[in-house]
Formats: C-alpha cells, structure tokens, sequence
C-alpha cells in the first residue's frame, strides 16, 4: 500500500510540481497515473521512490515513511525509470546479479527467477551481451526483469510499455494483474488511456501539480455524464484545469 | 549560408550548455540561476588563475629574451610548442566532431547539404580550439610581448595568428582522416580508433611534458647561464634542437612555423607571415569544403552504433554463490564501469599512472641533462638511504607529499556520482544504506592511490635498504591521507555533481569536479610543504612528523564520519537529474 499524505514538491523558489497531493493505492490494486507532460506524474514516482525529496507531507510505503525509514521503505519497492539507459557497461546478467545482491535475493532463488523471466520476456539469450549493445525495448525488459527478480511488494513504473513489443507488453500487463491480485500494489504512469481503460482499477489524472481525479474509468464518465470518449474527457480535464 | 550559421549556432550552444553544465530550461526556472552563475564564477576564476601563471612565466621568458637578444630563436621554438599543443587538441577533435559524432541522424533528415553540415562542424572544432588557445596560447603571448616590449606589428601579428591557427591545422587533419575512412570503418571499429586517439594523445603528451621537462631545465637555469655563457643563442640552439624532435613528426607545422615566428620580433614579416599563413589556410578550407562534397556524405550516412553486433557467448551464466556485501556489490560494479570504458580509464583511473610515467621519465631525463657526475643513477640506493637514515621526517613528508599530488591525477573519487549520469535516480531508489554507497565509492579510488603508493613506496625502501616497520608505518600513513583526499573529492563530487552529460567524454571534460580534485590536492601539497618548512625550523623528529600527518588526515576523516551521521539520507538530496 502507497499512501501520499498533503504531498508537495517545490522546486527553487516557488515552483510547484506536485501540489498537495493526498492519494490512496491500495493493496489488490492496479493504479494508473495520466496527465499531460510535465504535469507531475515522475516527480510523484519519484517522490515515492526516495529519489526526489518531499518539500512538504508525507509519503508511506507498507507504513514505512520513505523520509523517515527510507531503507525498509525501499526494500518493497521495484522502480522502473523512464529512461532505460542504465549501466550501459555491465552485461544483463551482472546487473541481474547486482540488483540480487542489493535487494538480498537468495541466490538460488535469484537465478531461478532470472532464467524464469528472461526466457519470458526472450532476453535470456541476451544477458551476456553489454546492456550499451540492447535495444531500448531489451532495455526495458531488462529493467522489468530487475524488478520481478526481487519480487517486491509494490511496483512502480513509469511508462513501463515504452518500447515494449506487443508480445512483451501483453505479458507484463498480465503480470501486473497477476501481482496485483496476489494482494500486492502496482502503480505505473502512462500516456496510453487505451492501457489504462484496459488494465487499471483506479486512475489517477494529474495536471499542473494537481490531481485532477481520482476514481475507476467508469466513475469518470458517470460524472461527466456524456457519452464521450476517454480521450475528449481527459483533454477536457487537463485543458481546464 | 543560413543553414550554416543555424547550425553552428545550435552546436556551439549545446557545447557552451555543456562546458557551463546549465540544465533544461524547465529545471533552470525550478532552481534558479544560481547554478549557472556558479559554474560562470568557478570558470572565471580559473581562467584568471591560468592566465596569471602562464602570463608570469612568459613575461619573465620574454624579458630574459630581449636582454639576450635571441627572440627570433625562441619564437621559432615558442611557435612550435603552440602547433604540437594545437595540433594534439585537433586530432581528438576532429575525429570525434567529423567521424564519430552522434547527432548525424539528427542532420540528414533535414534539407541540408553535406558541405553545411561539414562547415558547422568545422566552426564548432574552431570554437573549441579558440577556448584552448584562450587558456593557453593568449595569455603566454600577451605575458611575452608585455615583458619583451614586443611593437604594434607583433602584436597583429599574433592576433591575425590566433585566429587563423586553427584553420590549416583542422582542415589538414580533416583531409587526412577523409582519406584514412576509405580504408577503415571508424564507427564500425570505433572502439579500436577510441583507444588509438587516446594512445596517441598520451604518447603526445608525454613526449611533449619530456621536451617541456627538458626546456624547463634549460630555462630555469638560463638566467645564470647567459650571464655566464659568450653565446647564449648557443642555450636556445640545444632547446630549438630538442623541440624539433616533434616537428620533424609533424614535418609540415614546420611550414607553419615560418610564418609565424617573427611575431615574436617584430618589423614587417611579423604581420606578413601570420598573413601568408591565413592565406593558405583558408586556401586549404576550401580545398576541405571540396573533398567534403565528394566523400564526407559517405561518413554521414554511416551507422552511429556498431554495424556488427559481437556473437555472444551462449548462456553459460555465472550464478551467485551467495550474497555479496552492498559495499562489494557497489565497488565492483563502479570499476567495471571505469575499466570497461576506454574514456574512464584513460582520463580516470590511468591519469596518475600517466602522470608518475612522465614525471619518471622527465626526471631520468633532466638527471642526464644535467651532466653532473653527482646525479648519477648509480648514487640512487647511498642518497635514498642518506635521506631515510639522516633525515627520515623530511623523507616521510615528501613521500606523502608526492603520493598527494599522484591522487590530485586520480579522478575516480572526484567523478563518482557524477559518472552515474541519469542513472543515479535508479541508484537512489535502491535500499542500500548512504554509508555503504559511499564506502563502495571511496574504495575505488582510494585503492588505486594506494596500490601506486605502495609500489613507490617499496621501490623507495627496497634502493633505500629501509626497516620493515618504516615501510609499514609509511604506508598506512600514507593510506590514511589518501582516504581523506578521497573523500573530500567524492563529497565534492555529491555536493556539485554534474550528471546531465549525454556522452562519457563530456562527464569526463567538462566536469569542473576535476580541476576541483587537482586544487585540492595542490592545497595539500602546501600543507605539506609548512609540514615539510616546521620539521626544519623546529628539527623535529619522525613520530611528530607521523603525528602531524595522521592528526590532520585523521581529522578529515573524523569530520566527513560526522557529517554523514548528521546528515544521514539528506545527502543524497543533492544528487537530482
């Protein structure tokens, strides 16, 4: 569970990226973050990572305050970043080793579950080779993979389908729903509302800062009461806002 | 025409945004200006710090010059030295601007011509190399007419000179690398020819730091030397000697020599030859912009990622037998980070291998030079132990003093975060514990001084026949300073990283932390010589000496230790893409 409690983000003087942001993902959920560009969706991922620090509020990961016990908070968190270019030198297979180390995955688990989601996502023929010599798509795989293999309580990705072949992507959304329904919690930022009508159980629509909605597909165009597509009320919601 | 300049404007841009490490407009308005103002300030004050020692040095040169009356001489030779350092700068750029540059697929798409695109490059490599001669060649050429009391025409001379330096010279090596890519795929192999530019470079450097140790022996005693020789042009004739060993490589900068060593005199050749040298350079532009139409678009269009992927090994995976400690996990995988790219480790981790290399060599080389029967070889092992024996503090501190200043050339601290790039969001997610992450950081670094340090340090004590224990106390002593340099480099480094760099080479060159982590191992290096300046005002024994040492390094220790339990996670705070 991921709780985000009066969260805002300042940057230099007075420019706000997240505005007060309170938000609930639940465990047994598939929570989908939209907005435009620049709207605040990596700055909140990455608040509730660790990686950005919070101006003011706070953030819990499984009730451990990311400020406060950033480690224990860490550990149930799998991140995928939006840019998959990382540790270009490393071969997949060091890297795989490497986030097993971190995350202290035991070894013969961790090699189960690497060969297991590497012949998956078809990269285990790959992970000898330097990551710099993949493609953006195995890099995303890889990075997927590095998640799965210490099986974390909570994901959280951003864009994670970018790049991804069809076969791959199908795959991970069903992962994702498998993980979800096993009581865990799955957050993921995308620009598809095609994959967040299809997958999510609540959405959550950012603008400017702000959170716009919260709520299912469905509860959205309740409230709209029109029988518009996704597309034109999400417009409409991020163009007024 | 106006693709030319749009384009060139764009390059230079993205190389001032670079060199000044200004972030995206969109961050900029979040954090202010103050970043930038920074960076400009830190620049600024290194330029003038540059230009003040090279402005002294060559004023002082010029005035010795006058009074000998050699300085047509000393220009030839002076010139020279100004195309070897033009010429080492321009091979690296031109190859990495016209050959292997990464942004051509984002030219051929648009309707521009070959010949634009080869014109805004050139312009780009010129600008670069005016930045160099900024640094260099300017303020050496304003501190010597200033202390020769060169006239007018000197001085347009060496304007005129400045300016078109870079024309012959890249254009030159543009045309011979053209013809070199008929015969090798340079993207294809681009790791080979990466290593081979480095390899070149160093073996430039190092023969050029050797003729500059040779000129400086001879220059440092010159003043005594013409008051006491009958004919000092003779002096000048041996250097001149000695500086041709390079141009007689590069046997047509010669050429460009000619032209330009009356701007070192005067009279009417001194504007006329820089002129002359114009000419032919803009002359050999234009032959450039011709070979450009012909066969420049054929290196344009070829793959910027290697068109043959390596056959990779089967999967025969090498599984983990258990856990390894996150400061382990950490070290292992930032040194295979640094040895597995040619860039990290040439300009990283093998700069104070470089640097001992050429310090060695210029040392050997000045001991001959000399010809004193005293300084021979063979004298090494009776002075080395002279030295521990009679004066062991003084020894202790210059052999501390000496692996200070190698660490000052270790830039693998001082880029620790910095060479995480983009990456370091990732890194920060991770639950890994800020003391472990740093510790895996430090250890880099501080063990490749280390190794250095003891193979120095065994040298010394194996010539010198000093005890066991000596050697000991030496070397941890010796580790201790190391550990503190090392972490006020990789605090530095957190505290200002420069992590938007979108090239390896960039993370590398324009990083201020650099020239940051040689200050402070310069700033050491006085410390010990007031260290070195006390133990002989006061005569004071070995163990104060050891004490003084370790209560100073032990302190910085102790301070960063404090800090980081203050601190804590906040730290890493600083560290944001």
């Amino acid at each position: 569970m991921i709780t985000i409690k009066n969260v805002t983000k300042i940057y230099g003087k007075d420019f706000k990226a997240v505005d007060n942001m309170n938000l609930v993902i639940n465990d047994n959920e598939i929570f989908g973050f939209l907005g435009p560009n620049g709207a605040g969706k990596t700055t909140t991922i990455k608040m509730i990572c660790g990686i950005t620090p919070i101006s003011e509020g706070e953030i819990f990961v499984n009730e451990h305050s990311i400020a406060k016990n950033p480690l224990e908070a860490k550990s149930s968190i799998g991140y995928v970043p939006d840019d998959p270019n990382i540790l270009m030198r490393l071969t997949g297979y060091e890297y795989l080793n490497f986030i097993g180390s971190i995350y202290k995955v035991e070894p013969f688990l961790l090699k189960e579950r690497i060969e297991k989601y590497a012949k998956t996502f078809d990269l285990y023929d790959d992970l000898n080779d330097r990551i710099e010599n993949y493609s953006h798509g195995m890099k995303q795989k890889l990075l997927v993979i590095g998640v799965l293999v210490h099986n974390p309580k909570n994901w959280v990705l951003d864009e994670p389908m970018t790049g991804l072949d069809p076969r791959s992507s199908f795959k991970l959304k069903e992962m994702m729903r498998a993980h979800a329904d096993e009581g865990n919690t799955v957050l993921f930022s995308t620009h598809v509302l095609a994959v967040a009508e299809q997958l999510c159980d609540r959405i959550g629509i950012i603008n400017k800062g702000k959170l716009v909605f919260v709520g299912t597909v469905q509860e959205l165009r309740k409230m709209r009461q029109s029988g518009e597509s996704l597309e034109h009320i999400f417009l409409e919601l991020t163009e007024n806002a | 025409m106006r693709n030319i300049i749009a384009l060139s404007k764009v390059m230079l841009l993205n190389k001032l945004g670079s060199l000044l490490g200004s972030k995206k407009k969109k961050k900029a308005k979040r954090e202010g200006s103050s970043t930038l103002v920074r960076s400009i300030i830190m620049l600024v004050v290194l330029f003038l710090l540059m230009f003040a020692s090279f402005f002294f040095i060559a004023n002082t040169l010029g005035k010795l010059a006058k009074q000998a009356d050699f300085l047509l001489e000393l220009g030839e030779v002076l010139s020279l030295a100004f195309i070897v350092i033009i010429i080492l700068f321009s091979i690296t750029f031109v190859y990495s601007t016209f050959f292997t540059a990464k942004d051509n697929d984002l030219w051929l798409p648009m309707p521009i011509k070959t010949s634009e695109i080869f014109v805004a490059r050139f312009i780009s490599c010129m600008a670069t190399i005016y930045y160099i001669e900024l640094v260099s060649i300017m303020p050496f050429l304003l501190g010597f007419t200033v202390g020769a009391k060169l006239p007018f025409e000197a001085i347009l001379g060496q304007i005129i000179y400045i300016v078109f330096l870079p024309i012959p010279i890249i254009a030159v090596f543009f045309m011979f690398t053209l013809l070199i890519s008929n015969f090798f795929d340079f993207q294809r192999h681009r790791k080979f020819f990466d290593g081979l530019m480095f390899a070149i470079i160093i073996i430039g450097s190092l023969s050029f730091s050797v003729l500059m140790s040779i000129g400086g022996e001879r220059i440092g005693s010159l003043t005594e030397e013409i008051q006491l020789a009958e004919d000092p042009t003779a002096l000048l004739e041996g250097l001149k000697v000695q500086f041709s060993t390079i141009s007689n490589a590069i046997s047509w900068s010669l050429f460009i020599t000619f032209f330009s060593r009356y701007m070192f005199v005067g009279g009417l050749w001194a504007v006329i030859g820089p002129l002359l040298m114009a000419i032919a350079g803009i002359l050999l532009f234009f032959l450039a912009v011709l070979f450009s139409r012909k066969s420049y678009t054929r290196v344009l269009y070829a793959p910027s990622a290697p068109a043959k992927k390596k056959s990779v090994k089967k999967t025969k995976h090498k599984a983990l037998k258990r856990n390894q400690h996150p400061v382990w996990v950490i070290f292992v995988r930032d040194l295979k980070n640094v040895v597995r790219s040619t860039t990290y480790l040439f300009n990283v981790l093998f700069a104070p291998l470089i640097a001992l290399l050429a310090m060695t060599i210029s040392m050997v080389i000045s001991f001959v030079a000399s010809g004193d029967p005293n300084m021979d070889v063979s004298n090494a092992p009776s002075f080395s132990n002279m030295a521990l024996t009679n004066y062991p503090a003084l020894t202790f501190i210059i052999l501390i003093s000496l692996i200070n200043f190698l660490n000052a050339m270790n830039f693998t601290s001082g880029t620790s975060f910095t060479r995480e790039g983009s990456h370091i969001s990732v890194i920060k997610s991770y639950p890994i514990k800020l003391r472990h992450l740093l510790y895996g950081k430090l250890i880099l670094g501080t063990s490749f001084s280390a190794v250095i340090y003891f193979i120095i340090l065994l040298t010394f004590f194996i010539i010198a026949g000093g005890p066991f224990y000596l050697f000991v106390i030496f070397l941890l002593c010796g580790i201790v300073t190391i550990i503190a340099l090392n972490y006020i480099s990789i605090f530095f480094d957190l505290r200002f990283p420069y992590l938007n760099w979108t090239t390896e080479l960039q993370a590398v060159k324009q990083n201020k932390n650099i020239i940051f982590n040689m200050l402070i191992g310069f700033g050491v290096l006085l410390i010990n010589i007031i260290y070195l300046l006390i133990i002989i005002f006061a005569n004071l024994p070995l163990y104060a000496a050891i004490l003084m040492v370790v209560i100073t390094f032990g302190a910085i220790i102790a301070g960063f230790e404090i800090h980081i339990n203050k601190k804590g996670y906040a730290l890493l705070d600083y560290l944001q893409v």
